[in-house]
């Protein structure tokens, strides 16, 4: 049925409206609309009408569904969830640095309908009963749909926070210079170059104006069994927005002591850049004069695009 | 592997998230405060102009794909006509000022952002005007969302006589069912495509990406199976532009936004299964052969 009538009241106007490709349609008479609007403020639950609704079966749930202040439980979560982010430093994992407001303004917006939906609870309204106001597409959720959206609350409490790392390498995508076509060399003094900077630098023009240039830079240790026994790749992951388009770019480094280093441990590399063939391609290599071994783990693990 | 994909399903989650709030609250609220009868005065009589506004209210109201079925569906409710509803579905991901500015950032003024908006506006529009031609509500929605097209037709509710806090109430209430109601296809989605990143190797997803048509078909899917949202698509694409044709790139930023796992999954809720067909394989037809073309006659 479209709307069951309200307590203590006069039953309201129905109209039926018949388009031709319909088997008729009840609407919301100007009258309806606003007594269940009142009825929602003083948390009153219309009787449930069987029988008057081609679609009952969809009205049937709110007598079995969950308990509405489930919903404002796992928004509170949600909201506690990103207010956490906001505070702690795990949104760098996660997201672009330069989305900081992100999580701030998800905080806001769940705590505010949990809070909505909790207040709505304590003036003893047992469901709000919207999707009858409102029209047949709108159920309230049933235990799969809030179990699905607690899916990211359990992971997001219960697998520790991790920036991606060596186990995340997809492939040699970072690697290919071509990624980097028409981007700009830094002006700063190499030293201070990022291994993006160094292969943008590298793809931006010719091999002469990075070779012998000295190199400090950091990442994580990522390595192939086929790569030689003096070289790893240093490695960042690279995010434009999300984790979830973030990817991997390194430089091949030799060093006669690579096979020590652990496989994602983070180190600093200081040495000189040369243009070599690392995996049958021509990439910036760089031979290191020192490798400073694991190194703290930057707080924001990334870099930027 | 679980910290891998934990990391990259969050990643998604995270940035979604506001927009999917956003969204959600847009309709809650849309369905208290907009007059339906205003709306549908607003929209043009002959359904292939209706179309064009269905493009323009892209603009108006920024969505991106994750937000954009949620006051679809509302709209529908409005009593906006369903070429309108299309159009608008597929063009306002794309035909929004975040995105035109998130392009313009990417890329800069030029013609991958020209593309995109064209293209988008091109395809959105022509598939509104299929649906003006064609089709009908009761092959076309859902029987849940048949009865808000059949609610917004006629008899409008203006609610004048409630409080401005008690609509607001009200419009929040709806938010967060329709929160619930939209988040559950965006974790799907998100599950899956964090699934997809964490299982496949980059390496072979890049070595279909030289051709001009292996290059666009492997884009295409690319935009499909990671569902990256169209606010911020356009940075990932600046990631294969140097190895990707310019007809895929243009393909990845039209295609992706109208159409991926997310979305079919979402559509699926307003659209009954042979509609949502439709809804993926037009844009996919229509994209491919563009970004086809472009890439031989252009680049």
């Amino acid at each position: 049925m479209w709307r069951s009538a309200r307590r203590g009241a006069t039953a309201p106007e129905r109209q039926r409206f018949e388009p031709p490709w319909t088997g008729g349609i009840t609407l919301l008479s100007h009258a309806e609309s606003h007594e269940e609007l009142a009825a929602h403020d003083h948390g009153a639950a219309p009787p449930h009408q069987p029988g008057a609704d081609p679609h009952d079966e969809h009205g049937d749930h709110r007598s079995i569904g969950p308990h509405p202040l489930v919903k404002s439980v796992l928004l509170l979560g949600l909201g506690v969830y990103f207010l956490q982010l906001w505070l702690g430093g795990d949104l760098h994992n996660y997201v672009n640095a330069r989305f900081g407001w992100l999580p701030i303004l998800s905080a806001g917006l769940f705590l505010i309908l949990a809070l909505d939906g909790i207040a709505a609870g304590l003036r003893g309204a047992r469901a709000p009963h919207l999707h009858h106001w409102l029209d047949h597409t709108h159920r309230a959720p049933s235990w799969p749909v809030l179990a699905v959206v607690a899916v990211p609350l359990m992971l997001g409490t219960l697998v520790p926070s991790q920036p991606l790392g060596a186990r995340a390498v997809g492939g040699d995508l970072g690697l290919d210079p071509g990624a980097f076509d028409g981007a700009i060399v830094p002006a700063s003094d190499s030293l201070e170059w990022t291994v993006l900077d160094w292969l943008r630098a590298f793809s931006s023009g010719s091999a002469d104006r990075i070779s012998g240039k000295e190199a400090d830079v950091i990442g994580f240790v990522y390595r192939r069994d086929e790569d030689p026994k003096d070289a790893f790749v240093v490695m960042r992951f690279l995010m434009s927005c999300c984790s979830a388009d973030a990817y991997a770019v390194g430089m091949p480094v030799v060093w006669a002591n690579a096979e020590a280093l652990p496989v994602d441990s983070w180190v600093r590399v200081h040495g000189t850049v040369a243009v070599g063939n690392f995996r049958g391609q021509n990439l910036p290599i760089l031979t290191a004069t020192a490798v400073e071994n694991n190194i703290e783990r930057p707080k924001q693990a990334y870099l930027y695009q | 592997m679980l910290s891998t994909f934990s990391t990259r399903f969050l990643g998604i989650f995270i940035e979604a998230a506001p927009f999917l709030a956003i969204g959600s609250l847009a309709s809650g609220l849309m369905e208290v405060f907009v007059d339906r009868n205003a709306l549908a005065r607003a929209i043009p009589r002959n359904p292939y102009l209706a179309g064009l506004a269905g493009m323009g209210l892209g603009f108006i109201l920024p969505v991106c794909e994750c937000g954009v079925v949620p006051v679809t569906r509302r709209l529908y409710s409005k009593g906006l006509p369903l070429s309108v509803g299309a159009t608008f579905l597929l063009a306002s991901p794309v035909i929004n000022p975040i995105v035109l500015a998130s392009t313009w950032t990417a890329f800069g003024m030029g013609p991958v952002l020209v593309g995109r908006f064209v293209i988008t506006a091109v395809v959105a529009v022509a598939i509104g005007w299929l649906f003006a031609a064609g089709a009908r509500p009761t092959e076309v929605l859902q029987p849940r969302a048949l009865a808000l097209v059949g609610g917004g037709s006629a008899e409008a509710a203006t609610l004048t006589e409630t409080s401005l806090f008690g609509r607001l109430r009200v419009g929040l209430g709806i938010a967060t069912d329709e929160f619930f109601d939209m988040g559950r296809y965006l974790i799907v989605g998100s599950l899956l495509a964090a699934g997809m990143q964490t299982v496949v190797s980059q390496d072979a997803l890049v070595a279909l990406g030289r051709g001009p048509v292996t290059s666009v078909l492997t884009m295409q899917a690319l935009a499909y199976v990671l569902s990256v949202c169209s606010t911020v698509d356009a940075f990932l694409a600046l990631a294969f532009a140097g190895t990707f044709t310019t007809g895929s790139i243009l393909a990845f930023l039209t295609f992706g936004p109208m159409v991926d796992i997310k979305s079919t999954l979402m559509f699926l809720s307003v659209f009954r299964a042979r509609t949502v067909v439709y809804l993926v394989l037009l844009p996919l037809l229509m994209t491919t052969a563009i970004g086809i073309w472009i890439n031989l006659n252009v680049a």
